[in-house]
């Protein structure tokens, strides 16, 4: 696995940064916890971040876009000085003219004055845009023209710092930022990059643990569809362990799958887009429900149905039950990512799939 | 074996206490000078979490699931009834207590029986096929931690005993084969006719006087890393001979004379491994929210990450791998790996005994774990006590960047709010 290719990939960008603000024990870190050793800690992760209402609405009377609902990758506070780093991460820079510039310059503006106002007791932020270490130049240039119309327009955009994602010698992760991070945190140390991983061999994928689930995948064909295939073991067990611990014989038991999808993502589902969460709906009821229903309806009447609009499991005897948690135990939900806001056969069902 | 007396002969918890300590004289039965008390075996165990899914459930509602029956002495003692069976009439079966399970919170509880320790061993590991149940794991960096900081300073001249076992299950093809030594049968000897298969296997006792084996033990485990793999501790009695025996499945068996010296000794490692568990899942939960534990401030969501002292092989790596998520393995995990190299897969699995979800990272270097919020910390404490007893019996351990056996505080905390 290459890892100039993994460092373009939104979910492994992700999930890097979340390991940072993790403490890890020193020499025996799965990512340096960078951020864990600068006293920073986690916030949110992908929670959308409410403007004043005074601005939304002073945005609402504006020609230029600007999103009113920015929604960081997370937000890392740290208490004692009421400090705040504010993360964007991208595959690869844009243009002022973009339509990212739209959350861009929503990006900005919560990281102004609204920031203190929105998280007191936290009284300052700083917009850190992560990006490959070749993007970032561009990717300042952008920044200072979106502030720059912002500015203009009477509004009070935050200061910005760039970070990148670098390969160094073909198997070593750096993580490198700018001066504006270290006069933000005071960092007395004048180095700004630091080694977060070391990928082992060719071999073996350098990812870590994934903490946040996505069914994106970077679209390259050699990628082996690790965060696809995650999120649906982990929709898997989720399934699994719900089943298991209701004992429940000739009763329904409703299968929600907004629930389901809560409990897979630890409640960052209930924060994603409408298209992220309708996409994530259809994985799981192309890959994991149709997959139950052809199996089961031939072999046990009942044990599948749609009631109103939901699944609902019903198991006539504990012998069904054993063996279609064994089965459920064996299966295994993989296969090919299912083509993105393209209707599936249960979109066409129902006005959304399950739900 | 003692038979514990019928439930109309028991008036309150000060006869459960004498008839444990072998002081009750029964009608028709004559004493003997050489007749010992008998040899208590407690088990504490941790009713697993409760949370939206799975609200806590009384002990004897737990138990009459199991298809046991129950009468109470007091608001948290009840006596156990079981049945025996009269040998060549399996129809008949005579309903006698069993034990007492007393409940020291709505989480934890503890077993008193005197059975053998094999029955007693059988029927508490038949409780725990309910995923309500779970032992309290005592790993063996809690047990090296317990000896550290408590029993080798309990006196040079007094006796002590420390167990240590390991077995390099995952050396030979047919890995996950043989039957499991229940904790507690340390004295069971190998089948002379049998042909055990050769891998790393190692069962060291040393009982001796406290002062000799601390001089000598830092030095043994310089030299043979099994002698890491803690397994059973004995802590002296500080009022007579004897001493209790924890083992790593909170098993707590009485040597002394005294049951009510042996409760006192099952509630100090219950609070000990309360304040560990709670230390855990503290700091364990992946959450957005910081918590405060008894080491200050802590960020939430942190893993755990075992090193191991040894890398593995490539071949009992993959054997470890097909092996640990099979329906009948020790370490009862269920998972489909994700294969991202030679040595290194992910798993987006679960407790199969609780059926929590768990990730787990494996490597021929160690594994890294993370615990979904608000699910049971005991996961952690099986697993690692499983990887010293199976996989590599020399480790580090922490949970995020704190030492592991760290989390136990050994009555600190409450020094302190004494002001002492």
């Amino acid at each position: 696995m290459e890892l100039d290719r993994l460092i373009r990939n939104p979910g492994f960008q992700l999930n890097l940064l979340l390991w940072m603000a993790k403490e890890q024990p020193e020499g025996c870190e799965q990512v340096r916890p960078l951020f864990a050793e600068l006293g920073l800690r986690l916030l949110s992760v992908e929670k959308p971040f409410p403007l004043p209402e005074e601005m939304a609405r002073q945005i609402g009377e504006m020609e230029l876009e600007i999103s009113t609902k920015p929604e960081p990758e997370l937000i890392l506070q740290r208490p004692e000085d009421g400090k705040a780093l504010y993360f964007e991460a991208k595959a690869s820079s844009f243009g002022p003219d973009s339509s990212t510039a739209r959350q861009a310059r929503g990006h900005l503006l919560a990281c102004g004055p609204a920031f203190a106002e929105v998280l007191t007791p936290l009284r300052e932020c700083l917009l850190c845009y992560v990006l490959p270490d070749d993007q970032t130049a561009q990717m300042a240039a952008c920044l200072s023209a979106l502030a720059g119309q912002l500015t203009d327009a009477g509004l009070e955009p935050g200061k910005t710092s760039l970070h990148g994602f670098a390969v160094q010698d073909g198997s070593r992760l750096a993580y490198v930022w700018d001066c504006a991070l270290r006069e933000f945190l005071g960092l007395e140390e004048e180095t700004c990059v630091a080694i977060l991983l070391e990928a082992e061999d060719g071999e073996t994928d350098p990812c870590p643990l994934i903490l946040v689930y996505s069914d994106e995948d970077y679209p390259d064909p050699e990628s082996k569809d690790l965060f696809r295939q995650a999120f649906l073991r982990r929709v898997h067990t989720c399934l699994l362990c719900g089943l298991h611990l209701n004992p429940a014989l000739n009763t329904p038991i409703p299968l929600v799958l907004e629930e389901l999808l809560m409990e897979t993502t630890e409640g960052v589902y209930e924060y994603m887009g409408r298209d992220r969460r309708r996409s994530l709906r259809s994985l799981v009821n192309e890959r994991i429900l149709r997959r139950i229903r052809d199996y089961w309806e031939p072999r046990a009447a009942g044990l599948y149905q749609r009631e109103q609009g939901e699944v609902v499991f019903r198991f006539a005897s504990q012998d069904v039950r054993d063996r279609f948690l064994d089965w459920l135990e064996r299966e295994e939900f993989g296969g090919a990512a299912v083509p993105r806001h393209q209707d599936t056969l249960f979109d066409a069902m129902g006005a959304d799939g399950i739900d | 074996m003692v038979t514990l007396p019928q439930l109309g002969e028991v008036r309150d918890r000060f006869e459960v206490y004498r008839q444990l300590d072998g002081q009750v004289v029964r009608r028709g039965v004559v004493p003997t000078a050489s007749q010992r008390p008998p040899v208590v075996k407690s088990f504490l165990l941790e009713h697993v979490r409760p949370t939206a899914k799975r609200p806590a459930t009384e002990p004897a509602v737990i138990l009459q699931r199991l298809g046991l029956e129950t009468r109470r002495i007091d608001e948290t003692l009840l006596a156990v009834i079981g049945t025996d069976v009269v040998p060549g009439d399996e129809s008949t079966a005579a309903p006698r207590v069993v034990g007492y399970l007393e409940t020291y919170d709505p989480r934890f509880f503890a077993f008193y029986t005197t059975e053998k320790s094999v029955d007693a061993q059988r029927l508490v590991t038949r409780w725990l096929d309910s995923p309500e149940l779970d032992h309290c794991w005592f790993n063996s960096r809690l047990l090296q931690r317990f000896w550290d900081k408590d029993v080798s300073s309990r006196g040079d001249r007094l006796y002590g005993r420390l167990v240590f076992r390991h077995e390099s299950i995952f050396e030979m093809p047919d890995g996950d084969g043989e039957d499991e030594v229940p904790a507690g049968a340390d004295d069971a000897l190998d089948d002379e006719d049998s042909r055990p298969p050769e891998r790393r296997k190692a069962r060291f006792v040393m009982g001796d006087r406290i002062g000799e084996i601390r001089r000598s033990l830092d030095e043994l485990q310089k030299h043979y890393s099994p002698l890491h793999a803690l397994y059973a501790l004995r802590f002296p009695s500080r009022t007579g001979r004897g001493g209790h025996d924890l083992y790593q499945n909170g098993q707590v068996t009485n040597r002394t004379h005294s049951f009510e010296e042996h409760r006192n000794m099952v509630r100090y490692l219950w609070r000990c491994y309360q304040t560990v568990l709670n230390t855990t899942e503290q700091a364990a939960w992946q959450s957005d929210e910081e918590s405060v534990s008894l080491s200050g401030r802590t960020s939430r969501g942190v893993p755990l990450i075992v090193r191991f002292g040894q890398k593995l092989s490539p071949e009992t790596f993959d054997r470890w791998v097909s092996c640990a998520f099979n329906k009948r393995n020790r370490f009862r995990l269920w998972g489909q790996p994700l294969r991202l190299g030679p040595t290194k897969v992910h798993v987006y699995g679960a407790d199969r005994h609780l059926w929590q979800p768990l990730s787990l990272e494996l490597t021929a270097q160690g594994l890294t774990a993370i615990l979904p919020k608000d699910t049971c910390g005991n996961t952690f404490h099986r697993l690692v006590t499983n990887i010293q007893h199976y996989v590599c019996p020399k480790i580090e351990a922490w949970l995020g960047n704190r030492e592991f056996s760290s989390l136990a505080t050994f009555g600190e905390q409450e020094e302190r709010e004494d002001g002492t």
